[in-house]
């Protein structure tokens, strides 16, 4: 398959991003990485992110790109509790996703939407993925269903076109300090661990909702942290939600100065998977 | 001297600037070490910085202000030759012209990217301007300092500049393999520039009601300046003085937030004994 899309990934206005990777830069090396269609998508979890997100907006709009570029936002499931905690007291991660305020059930999980900014932008599609632990306990089962909660929710969501990088796992916990290498848990060693049902569930949600799933290169099928056999679990993963009939949108995730072109990386993922370049999603104007 | 005004800093949309230079991370860190009142000067050298200007803009607008901190949008723009604007228009920045030998320029033949009508389209509530590239000049000394003579002088003439930064700041050939800089332009001794460069440059800035930046970052702070340039670079600031022009104070900032470098001149700015009524402040 060739790799014609790209949907998911950072500028210079997201925090993890990097200072060089301006929009026009981006634009320029995507294009020369063959990608027809694609669009950035920084993150707008909360409300210190909203000065991020007008400048990228306000650069987007200024720079001289191709037609075929978008502007998307990647937006994270989070407890009415952290929101909360944030109008409060600012960005602290630690002092308030991992706080046991509340267990992370569906019905009581948000994302940030605030209207008023938001009608200042024109957003052409949203990623909607589960990046922190909220409120679970720093074990596997615990974690389990809270991130099964997550994306249950984020599939259920409207606004969100895709979900990004499901069972991505890079909170700090069960990683060595020194190597940055993660252990295993919770359940990168095994992923069987996580029960089948699940995935059957969380298919039938984004089917019947109409969700693509993310193929993410970089946090997920090249991320250099994980154990190795993590890759090839995860691949029994997508070909359960293959056979499923999920609609897959690829993502290189890129955080670099420029575009890392990772989705050139993993093409025997998708052709595994038997993927044609007509059964990925693609954004519609 | 203890400073509450800083004109001159930069944000992570500078080119130069810091990823984590954010509008909220550098007034929270300016309000920490004392600034009460600052203006925000991410450069604007050609079209390729319009899209980072707009989106400093963006960010600026929609940043909370810290109570108690007084904050100004302005702009930092550079001298540069009509040939570079004419080699940036057809290539891009990836026509790296600032240094291209191809001509010498005239000073009417100077000129800033930036337009009255960007001016108010952005905002900019004041403008600083000054010499950063040699522009074509031949690596000889005298050239060298005729050149940015031009440009300090086409600074303090131009309609849109309140205030001219950094003069005889330096930042190419001629530094040595540890990357310092001590012998040419002006490093092995700052008397070379004639003095009467000096003299027709404050009465121009007298004249058009020009500012003269003391820069922090760019001059003192500068770990590839020698202590005895500086010395010197003191002297000339004192001349300048009694020459009657009006000074701003600058740090320059490139953190990853405020630099703060402002305090570490302190003693030096004190040294100098400026008049109140000689130093620039923003008038509404």
């Amino acid at each position: 398959m060739k790799v014609k899309t790209d949907w998911h990934m950072h500028s210079r206005h997201s925090s993890c991003g990097k200072h060089p990777a301006t929009i026009a830069v981006l634009a320029k090396e995507v294009t020369a990485a063959g990608i027809e269609d694609f669009g950035v998508t920084d993150h707008m979890h909360w409300r210190h992110h909203i000065p991020m997100i007008a400048a990228c907006y306000a650069e987007y709009v200024a720079t001289k790109k191709p037609f075929s570029m978008r502007f998307g936002l990647e937006i994270s499931a989070l407890r009415k509790f952290d929101l909360e905690q944030f109008e409060k007291l600012g960005w602290v991660p630690s002092q308030v996703l991992t706080k046991p305020a509340g267990t992370a059930k569906g019905e009581e999980l948000r994302i940030y939407w605030p209207e008023e900014f938001i009608s200042t932008l024109k957003i052409d599609y949203l990623i909607g993925s589960a990046h922190f632990p909220i409120g679970a306990r720093e074990e596997t089962d615990s974690l389990i269903n809270c991130y099964h909660n997550q994306l249950i929710f984020l599939a259920s969501q409207p606004k969100v076109n895709i979900i990004g990088h499901p069972w991505c796992w890079n909170w700090p916990w069960f990683r060595d300090k020194d190597t940055l290498l993660y252990h295993g848990q919770p359940w990168l060693e095994d992923f069987a661990i996580i029960p089948v049902n699940k995935h059957l569930e969380f298919a039938g949600v984004c089917k019947k909702n109409g969700k693509a799933i993310e193929i993410n290169a970089k946090d997920i099928i090249l991320n250099r942290w994980y154990p190795p056999q993590f890759r090839v679990k995860y691949m029994d993963y997508l070909k359960l939600l293959k056979q499923e009939g999920v609609t897959f949108s690829l993502g290189s995730d890129s955080h670099q100065p420029g575009y890392s072109d990772d989705l050139h990386k993993i093409t025997d993922v998708f052709d595994i998977l038997g993927l044609k370049e007509n059964d990925v999603w693609m954004h519609k104007r | 001297m203890k400073f509450v005004h800083d004109w001159h800093m930069h944000t992570r949309h500078s080119m130069c600037g810091k990823h984590r230079g954010t509008m909220s991370a550098v007034f929270n860190q300016a309000m920490d070490a004392g600034i009460r009142e600052l203006g925000i000067t991410d450069h604007l050298n050609h079209e390729y910085c319009v899209p980072l200007i707009k989106a400093s803009r963006a960010e600026y607008d929609a940043t909370p202000k810290p109570d108690g901190l007084i904050t100004h949008f302005a702009v930092e723009v550079p001298v540069l030759r009509k040939f570079d604007d004419i080699c940036f228009q057809k290539h891009g920045w990836d026509s790296k012209t600032f240094s291209i030998q191809a001509t010498t320029a005239e000073e009417n033949e100077y000129m800033f990217y930036l337009t009255p009508e960007f001016k108010e389209e952005m905002g900019f509530e004041y403008v600083i301007g000054g010499a950063h590239m040699i522009l074509g000049t031949p690596l000889v000394r005298e050239e060298m300092i005729k050149c940015y003579h031009r440009q300090n002088m086409f600074c303090a003439r131009h309609p849109l500049i309140d205030i001219v930064v950094h003069p005889w700041w330096w930042n190419g050939p001629w530094a040595e393999e540890d990357k310092n800089y001590r012998t040419l332009p002006w490093f092995d001794d700052f008397n070379v520039i004639p003095k009467s460069m000096h003299q027709e440059f404050a009465r121009a800035c007298i004249e058009n009601k020009k500012a003269v930046e003391i820069n922090a970052q760019a001059m003192f702070v500068n770990h590839r300046y020698s202590d005895s340039f500086k010395k010197q670079y003191i002297e000339y600031l004192q001349f300048m003085k009694e020459q009657g022009v009006t000074f701003s104070f600058g740090s320059d900032s490139h953190f990853d937030g405020y630099s703060g470098n402002l305090c570490k001149i302190e003693d030096i700015v004190e040294s100098l004994k400026i008049a109140p009524d000689k130093i620039w402040y923003l008038k509404k």
